[in-house]
This record gives structure tokens, sequence and C-alpha cells, in this order.
């Protein structure tokens, strides 16, 4: 099913392409529109590559359910004899790997314009790793939500936005950390369970979800 | 093998989308749905696939309830081709094959051989989204001679095809009613069909319905 979800991803490669786009666009414009004083640029870096990376994702994850729906991709998944939960873990994956890597590799390629030590876009870029499966999760889960919907990838944003704060509290700490130069070993703990935490509730909500799509 | 219905039932917010039906078709046999548009023929299709939850003791598949425990065991000895063609539009037909193939675990020669059948095999290097709605109608009814199911659920199968791909369907119907298999088609079409099962809606339209 992976091999399914990272091919049919695949084949969708321009609204990719186009989302990474977005993403350095955005990245740019925020370069530009903070100045050039490497501190203010430092700080605010973290927060930025963390709600551009959120916002892509779930402008992009609805746009791609809303075609498979249409399509009675969704009434194939859910003949199918493994669970849709599979579907949905496979989805992440694919997403993680044709979309979140791309973004992680738009943000080391940007980390020089915000001042970033080496080691700050390491972690940085850790820290995103490990958040990205939870972003794909919710953007999949407010894109089975909005399926029947208009103007879903604003809706997505609005319902699901809020469960991203604890991971971008732990995120922030992490890199406060790092700044200050001291140990950040525990709240990459918390953001790695933070993150495992709303995989497991994202699929279980999405299943549901996904039930309810087909059936209307 | 058989299918049988007794007093299905369906509302949703209080609009009655199926009505008091029933049937019993075993192998061999045809279930041929009929009514006006809007009467409920795709709902009771998608509720006798199990996309939609049935009520309890209403539908039975081998004389056991088909309920939630059951309901992927059910499923596997199903195929469905509803309206939505199941089909990725940004796919090459050969891309499709391979999505299938993935999902199926079907070799995909058996595949090509089932697009030669409806007569697309010619169209494999072309984009979905660029076949005309009967050539993308047959792609999607491919799946009928390669994904072996004993019951078929069809709804309204012959539409969108020309003379050609009804003399198809109507082949591939017949051999799977020789085969033992059984189908559920909900149609329009009023020719007269062996070992055929009719039953029709008793709903009006959609819109002249309440609770």
């Amino acid at each position: 099913m992976i091999l399914t979800e990272i091919h049919k991803l695949y084949l969708c490669r321009g609204s990719l392409f186009s989302s990474c786009c977005f993403f350095a666009l955005a990245l740019f414009c925020f370069t530009l529109a903070l100045g050039s004083e490497g501190v203010i640029l430092n700080r605010c870096a973290p927060p930025v590559l963390w709600i551009l990376a959120a916002l892509t994702l779930f402008f992009s994850t609805p746009f791609f359910l809303k075609a498979e729906f249409q399509a009675g991709l969704l009434d194939e998944i859910f003949l199918h004899p493994l669970s849709p939960s599979f579907y949905l873990l496979a989805k992440i994956v694919a997403e993680v790997l044709l979309l979140g890597l791309p973004l992680l590799m738009v943000g080391a390629l940007f980390s020089p314009s915000f001042s970033l030590s080496f080691v700050q876009t390491a972690h940085l870029l850790l820290t995103l790793l490990i958040g990205l499966p939870a972003l794909s999760a919710l953007g999949i889960l407010g894109g089975l939500l909005t399926l029947h919907t208009q103007g879903g990838g604003v809706l997505v944003s609005l319902l699901i936005l809020p469960l991203v704060l604890p991971l971008l509290l732990f995120a922030l700490s992490v890199m406060e950390m790092t700044r200050l130069g001291l140990d950040s070993f525990a709240p990459f703990c918390l953001l790695t369970s933070g993150s495992l935490l709303l995989v497991i509730l994202s699929v279980g909500a999405g299943q549901w979800a996904l039930t309810i799509a087909v059936e209307a | 093998m058989s299918i049988e219905g007794k007093n299905i039932s369906c509302s949703r917010g209080g609009i009655v989308l199926v009505s008091d039906f029933s049937f019993s078709i075993k192998k061999g046999e045809q279930l041929a749905i009929k009514g006006a548009n809007g009467s409920g023929k795709s709902t009771l299709i998608r509720l006798i696939a199990g996309l939609i939850p049935s009520p309890a003791d209403t539908l039975f598949w081998e004389g056991e309830m088909v309920s939630k425990s059951n309901l992927s065991l059910y499923q596997q000895n199903l195929l469905y081709v509803g309206h939505k063609l199941c089909l990725y539009p940004q796919a090459r037909v050969l891309d499709q094959l391979r999505l299938w193939q993935n999902l199926h675990k079907i070799p995909l020669k058996d595949m090509e051989q089932a697009l030669n059948i409806w007569g697309v095999g010619a169209l494999k290097d072309k984009q979905i989204s660029h076949l005309s709605h009967g050539q993308q109608k047959r792609l999607s009814l491919s799946r009928c001679h390669w994904l072996k199911r004993r019951l078929w659920i069809l709804d309204e199968p012959e539409s969108g095809l020309d003379q050609e791909g009804h003399a198809i369907l109507t082949e591939a119907l017949s051999a799977h009613l020789g085969n033992g298999g059984c189908i559920v088609r909900a149609t329009h079409d009023n020719r007269e069909m062996a070992n055929t099962v009719v039953v029709a809606s008793s709903l009006p339209s959609f819109g002249a319905r309440g609770a």
C-alpha cells in the first residue's frame, strides 16, 4: 500500500512541485520582510519554518484527497481487505517522503538567509523531521473532514492549526535550548511523543472520517 | 452462493433513501434494480456493497447476516463498479494498471488481456483524462475480467457505452452468470435478460419524498 500511495503522489508531481515553490517563495518573502538584522532572523526562523511547513501540508493534502474522492478511489480503499488505517499510514509515509523531505531540503537551503548556525540548522531540521508525520496526519484528517465542503484548504487550516501548537511549542523549546547552549534532549523527547500521539489520534479519527466520507 | 435482502430501508437526515426493499438471488442469477432517476437505486447498490451500513437483519450473504464483524470478508467476494470510475485522472492507462497491480496483486498481463477484450488495449500510453467517457468506462469495467469475484455489484454499467461496448458487457455478464456468479445491477436497460429477477424501486424521485 505504501508503494501505491507513493506512486499516486508521484503522479501529482506538478502539484508537489508547486507546494515546494510556495514554501520557498514564502520563506524568501519572510527573509526580505524581517530585515537584515541577524538576531531577529535567527529568532524568527524556527516558528516561520514550522508554520509555513504546516500551511504547505494543510493546503496540499486536501487537494490530493479531493481528487481521489471525486474519482471514487476512496470506495476502492474501503472495499480493500486491509483496514483503512493502513491506507492512512501509507499516505502519511508517502507524503513525508515526497513532500516533507523536499520541504526540509528547501529549509536547509534557506537557513543561511536566517543567520542560523550549522548546529541550529541541524536541530531545526530534526524537529521538523520529527513533526512532519504529525503534520501530514493532521492534514489528512482535516482533508477527510472537509471533503464535502467548498474551500477545503482554508477550512482545514482553521480546524487543524490549533492542534499544531503543542508541537510548535516543543520545537521552539528545542531551538531555545540550542541557542543557549543547553541540553535539548528533554524537549526533543516531548516533541517525539507529541508527534507520535498526534499521528495515532489522527489515524483513529481519520478512519472514522473516511467512513463518513464514503457513506455520504 | 446466495445473496438476500429483507426489508432494507435507509433514511438520512429525515429523507427516505431506500424503502422496504427485499430480494433474493442464487448463483447464476442476476438482480436488476430499476427505477426513475433519484429513486434510490445507487444508494441501494452502495448499501448492498457495504459502503453504506445496512440495518441489522436485512442483508444476508450465503445465509449469514452481513454485519460489521464480517463486512470485510463479505466485501472480498464482491466487485463494485459504481458511477465513479475509480480511475486516477492524472495517470496514464499503464500507470493505472500498475496502481491496481499494487493494490490487488494481479499480474499485469491479465489486466492487459482484459483491456484487449474491452477494446482499449491500444490506449495504454494515453492519459486517462484525455480518454472519452466511454473509453474510461471500458477501462473501469475491464476489472470485471481480472478481479475474480463471485458477486458483481454494478451501477448502470451500460451508461456511456456504445453498441460495441454494450455487446462486450452483455457477453461478460452472461459469462459470469454461466460460471455460477451473481450480479446485482442498477439499470435502465429494458432488454429482456435471462436468469434475471427484476425489482423496481418503489420510491418516487428525490424531492418528492419526505421522512
